[in-house]
Parts: structure tokens; C-alpha cells; sequence
């Protein structure tokens, strides 16, 4: 038995997401998977999925979407306005950061995102085939995900009914996660030989503005132009590339690669978001401004287990809720299940 | 002996080394990386490797990408030289492929120019194309891309000034030395010289998507518009068949 969710308006770009496609690069297929696996996490934790659960990304325009049979518990993670219009009629804002259920006959309506990347979560998450051990949307090649592509009106998603008592009902966070975007960290390589000390220094001294290209496969910045030693180190012998590298075409204007980007590329690459900030890469819609700062291994690695240590806070902060306005119905029966409130005597 | 620098162990942010073993499109350079890359993958096939998620072997370098909270980076990387340092090219060819190629008509839409400029007749640009004994130096741009190495330079043309925004897929194409077949429709600035009927990656072979891998060895031989047809037909039946296009690297 299964929830199902009816697309009215797909929205724009909304693609079905999990940790992604590991193991074939090798084959040339990128990984894919979520621009930003600290807010998946987050919207999993919130609905009582392990942090890999498939959920829809949004980034640009959310959709709308009808529960056309069943129940199920969703929660939004990010920077978006969306309201529930329940099947009496009756509209309330839907907030991100905690999970609510929905029942046969609600919409929801999932509107502009402000943030740049913000994840709906379903208790059990969306049935959709594994393609190569993954879920994952790689809109490209129109494979995983839902039929490979981005939401459109009539589509329907199907979910897990929940029928364990042990999952945990509408859960609701202290506060949103915080990533702040105004300086992201990178390590130097690995072709910054390819550059003078100028460019290197130019790269760090100067605030970036993110250009309005951007998509799953990379996000351009404008600024000055970085030269390369000389024209002809404006090409490399094709080698690795990988999710967080920036690479630097003859333009001079560097581009930092995500999730969905080519397992090999042609550009000199003169350095990589380290993993802990390469999260933030999806909260920079254009005209959103930063700077880069240099650092080394060790603190990467520290850095890498500060952001871990945050969300494992931030996870210790949910706590259960009744949701304001709506009567619960399943939440109530099961607390006085619990309770014994309602008793024969 | 040239290419054979020492190792270079180059950061790719604290997610992946890439290591690099010369500077140049060579042959033995590119031996060498995917005896590297085998001796890596074994490594981390083993459980001795942890965190390894995968390993790319390219022209000229293998990156290895990894889980950075299941293993030390620095620990990785001075593994990674030197298993560099004593890894040996991998010698023949691990497989090698003889594919059918068609360069008839609508298939080959850049034959007459190619021949042109290089001053050949088609006849003789086919003829020194079909001689090639080609390898498989990289895989990448997408999913299934083989980059095949290494024409006679007699047959090298530079890259279209104005790229297509539509390749069909299966279009055997040249550009420099390098020969390619495009698994998918997409933009592209290769010339077009023919069709390749047999599939370079397919899902419906679920355990190995891709045709080609690193390392395989391609030749290929003329066929006819119409034998693509029926090798087209034969992969629809069961798309199991193009490994009949594999021939024993012993024979």
C-alpha cells in the first residue's frame, strides 16, 4: 500500500535526489546526488529517514502537489515559502525546518526558493528504481529519478504508507541550519602551478559574485579575469575532476564544478571547495558574493569535523510537536495510546 | 626512455589525489597509469585501501577519489606514490575490441572535408583508419566516452571552428590523433567520419553499462548501411550481443 502525490505544476527544475551514484566514474558517470547532503540530512531526520533517503531538491520554483490517497509525513529544509491547503479548504503556511502530515486531499504548495537549494523529505521516502545502486535524478542522460527528468503536472509519486508505530511522528527543529556562504574555503591544486603568485592572490583578495549560469553541473563566478602562466597553460591533458573543483578557462573566469559534473575536464584547476563548505555551493544563487580562503589539509579536516559536529547538534535539538492550528489526529491517538488518557473506567 | 618523471602527488581538495605520472598523451605514460589504477583498485578491492570510492584512471594520471571521515587523506596520498613508485604499466592490452564502422553517406558527414584537407582520397583516409591498432587512454566527457588513442599523424585534423550542437549518437569521430564514438546525442566539435552501429553504454546491460574500458584495444572494419541495420536489430533483441565484438587478446 502505498501515499501518492499528484504534480499540478511541476515548478522549475525539481529533480528526485539521494547520496548519489558512486563507484563508476571510472565509466565516465557522475555521481549526481544532493548539492547539499547536510539539509537532506536534515529533512530526513525530520520525517525519521537515515540521511541518504531520495527527496525532492528544489532550487528554484517548488511544485504543487496533491496527497491523491494515504498518509504521509513531509518536512522542508531551506529558505522557501510553501502553505498547505488541507482538503476542508482550510490554508496554513507550510514552514520549513518541521514535518507535518498530510492527509488524503491536501495540497501543497511549494513556492519560490529564496536560499537556492531546499529539500522535501517523505517518511520512507519516493519509489522510484535504483538506476546503477541509485536513485539519483542525472537529468542529462534522463536516467534515475523520477523518468530521469524534473517534475511536471501530472506526474504522480508514490511513497511508503507508514504503517509502523515506531516512526516518529511531526517533528520540529530549534532553528534552521545555518551555512554561511560569505567565505568558502578551498585547498590550492591541483594545477595551481598552472597560475602566477598573482592570480593565486587575486583569487583570494577578491569578492566573487556567482553569475547567473549556474546549474547542477557548476556554478560560474565574476570577477577579475585569472591569468594562467601563459595562454598555452590555459589547457591541460584531460584528467580527474571532481565535485568542489574550480576550473579556470582561457576566460580567466573560474567555474566550480557539482554534483553532476564530468568526470574529467580540460582546464587547469587551481583549487577545490573542501568538503565541509562544498555544501554552501548550493545556497549561492546568482549575485550572491563570497570569498575564497586558503587552507590546508589538517584544517580541512578540522573543518570537516566542525560541520559534523553541528549537525549531530542541530539533530539533538528536534523535538516532537503537536502542529499549531491542525488537529492532529494520528499524533493524538497515539499519545493517548501512550498516556492512557482515554480509559474504560 | 622517455615519460617516465617521477610521480606527482597533486590535492584535489580533501575528497580526492590525483596522481600523475607525465605530462604528455603517451603511450607508455598511459600503460603505466592503468597498471596504476589496477594495482589501486586491488588495493582497495582487498579491505587493506579504505575509503577508496573510485579510481579514474586518464591519460596521463589516475585520480582516486575518497570518503575523507573513512581514512586519513595524507595517509591515502603517501600510500597512493608509493604504490606509484613501483607499479608497473599494465603490459598487453587487458581486451580487445574489433567493431564494425560504416562510413557511407549521411553517416560520414565531415569524410569529404577530412580528406581534403589532409590532402588524401576518402578511400585512403578509410583505409589508414581502419589500419589503426587504437587504445582506450580515458573515459569521461559522458558516460561511456571513450577517448581512443592514437591515429597516424597523417590523419590529424584539428577540431570543427564552429562545434555542432547535435552529434548523433554512435558517430565515429577524429579529431587530432584522438578517435571517439559519441554514446549519446549532444553538442560536439569532433569531425564526423562515420557510424559505429555496436552500443557504448546501454542500462539495459546492467552490469557493465559502458562498452569500453580503460586500457581495451579497438580496431575496426567496414561494414555496410545495411549490416548496421542488422547489427542495430541484433542489440535490440539482446543488447548482450555486442560482446560478441570482443575478441581474445590472446589470439
Amino acid at each position: 500500500m502505498s501515499a501518492s502525490l499528484q504534480v499540478i505544476d511541476g515548478g522549475m527544475g525539481n529533480v528526485l535526489q539521494d547520496i548519489g551514484r558512486f563507484g563508476r566514474r571510472a565509466q565516465g558517470m557522475p555521481i549526481s546526488g544532493f548539492l547539499d547532503p547536510v539539509y537532506a540530512h536534515c529533512a530526513n531526520a525530520l520525517v525519521g529517514n537515515s540521511p541518504g533517503v531520495v527527496c525532492l531538491e528544489m532550487r528554484v520554483l517548488g511544485p504543487t502537489m496533491c496527497v491523491t490517497a494515504g498518509t504521509m509525513l513531509v518536512a522542508v529544509v531551506g529558505d522557501m515559502d510553501g502553505k498547505v491547503v488541507r482538503a476542508n479548504g482550510q490554508q496554513q503556511p507550510l514552514h520549513s525546518w518541521e514535518s507535518l502530515w498530510l492527509f488524503e486531499g491536501d495540497t501543497i504548495k511549494l513556492g519560490v526558493i529564496a536560499g537556492g537549494c531546499t529539500y522535501l523529505a517523505v517518511q520512507g521516502g519516493f519509489e522510484v528504481p535504483s538506476v546503477m545502486d541509485s536513485q539519483s535524478t542525472y537529468a542529462r542522460l534522463g536516467l534515475g529519478g523520477f523518468q530521469g527528468r524534473a517534475l511536471m503536472a501530472a506526474d504522480v509519486l508514490t511513497t511508503p504508507q507508514p504503517l509502523s508505530d515506531q516512526r516518529p511522528g511531526p517533528l520540529k527543529a530549534r532553528g534552521p541550519f545555518v551555512h554561511s556562504t560569505d567565505v568558502v574555503r578551498i585547498m590550492l591544486g591541483p594545477q595551481d602551478d598552472y597560475f602566477p603568485a598573482t592570480a593565486i592572490s587575486q583569487l583570494t583578495q577578491t569578492v566573487w559574485t556567482t553569475a547567473p549560469e549556474q546549474d547542477r553541473m557548476g556554478v560560474r563566478f565574476l570577477g577579475p579575469a585569472l591569468q594562467h602562466l601563459t595562454p598555452q597553460h590555459a589547457d591541460i591533458v584531460s584528467d580527474g575532476a571532481t565535485p568542489g573543483v574550480m576550473q579556470v578557462p582561457a576566460s580567466g573566469q573560474p567555474i566550480v564544478l557539482l554534483a553532476d559534473c564530468q568526470t574529467v575536464g580540460g582546464y587547469p584547476k587551481i583549487g577545490t571547495v573542501i568538503a565541509a563548505d562544498l555544501p554552501k555551493m548550493a545556497h549561492m544563487p546568482a549575485g550572491t558574493s563570497c570569498q575564497f580562503a586558503v587552507v590546508d589539509a589538517a584544517q580541512a579536516r578540522r573543518a570537516l569535523h566542525d560541520l559534523d559536529t553541528r549537525v549531530t547538534e542541530w539533530l539533538a535539538g528536534l523535538m516532537a510537536y503537536a502542529p499549531v492550528g491542525f488537529l492532529d489526529e494520528r499524533a493524538l491517538y497515539s499519545e493517548n495510546l501512550v498516556s492512557g488518557v482515554l480509559r474504560g473506567d | 626512455m622517455c615519460g617516465h618523471s617521477e610521480p606527482r602527488l597533486l590535492a584535489m581538495g580533501d575528497t580526492a589525489w590525483t596522481v600523475e605520472l607525465g605530462a604528455h598523451i603517451d603511450v607508455d605514460v598511459n600503460a603505466r597509469c592503468m597498471g596504476l589504477a589496477q594495482t589501486i583498485t586491488d588495493w582497495a578491492a582487498s579491505g587493506e585501501g579504505q575509503g577508496v570510492v573510485d579510481v579514474v584512471p586518464t591519460f596521463r594520471s589516475v585520480t582516486v577519489h575518497y570518503d575523507p571521515r573513512a581514512v586519513d587523506g595524507t595517509q591515502l596520498g603517501d600510500a597512493l606514490l608509493r604504490m606509484a613508485k613501483v607499479s608497473k604499466p599494465l603490459q598487453s592490452a587487458s581486451r580487445t575490441w574489433r567493431l564494425p564502422a560504416c562510413f557511407d553517406g549521411e553517416f560520414a558527414p565531415d569524410l569529404d572535408a577530412v580528406a581534403t584537407r589532409l590532402d588524401l582520397d576518402v578511400a585512403a583516409v578509410i583505409e589508414t583508419f581502419l589500419a589503426a591498432e587504437l587504445r582506450v587512454h580515458a573515459m569521461g566527457f559522458m558516460p561511456g566516452f571513450a577517448y581512443m588513442a592514437s591515429l597516424p599523424e597523417r590523419l590529424s585534423v584539428p577540431r570543427l571552428k564552429v562545434p555542432r550542437t547535435h552529434v548523433p549518437s554512435q558517430s565515429l569521430a577524429i579529431a587530432g590523433t584522438m578517435v571517439a564514438v559519441y554514446p549519446w546525442v549532444s553538442p560536439g566539435g569532433w569531425n564526423l567520419i562515420g557510424h559505429a552501429p555496436v552500443i557504448p553504454f546501454s542500462l539495459l546491460d546492467a552490469d557493465e553499462p559502458a562498452l569500453f574500458r580503460a586500457g581495451d584495444v579497438v580496431q575496426f572494419y567496414r561494414v555496410s548501411a545495411d549490416e548496421c541495420v542488422a547489427i542495430a536489430q541484433e542489440q535490440k533483441r539482446d543488447i548482450k550481443a555486442r560482446r560478441r565484438y570482443l575478441v581474445d587478446a590472446s589470439l
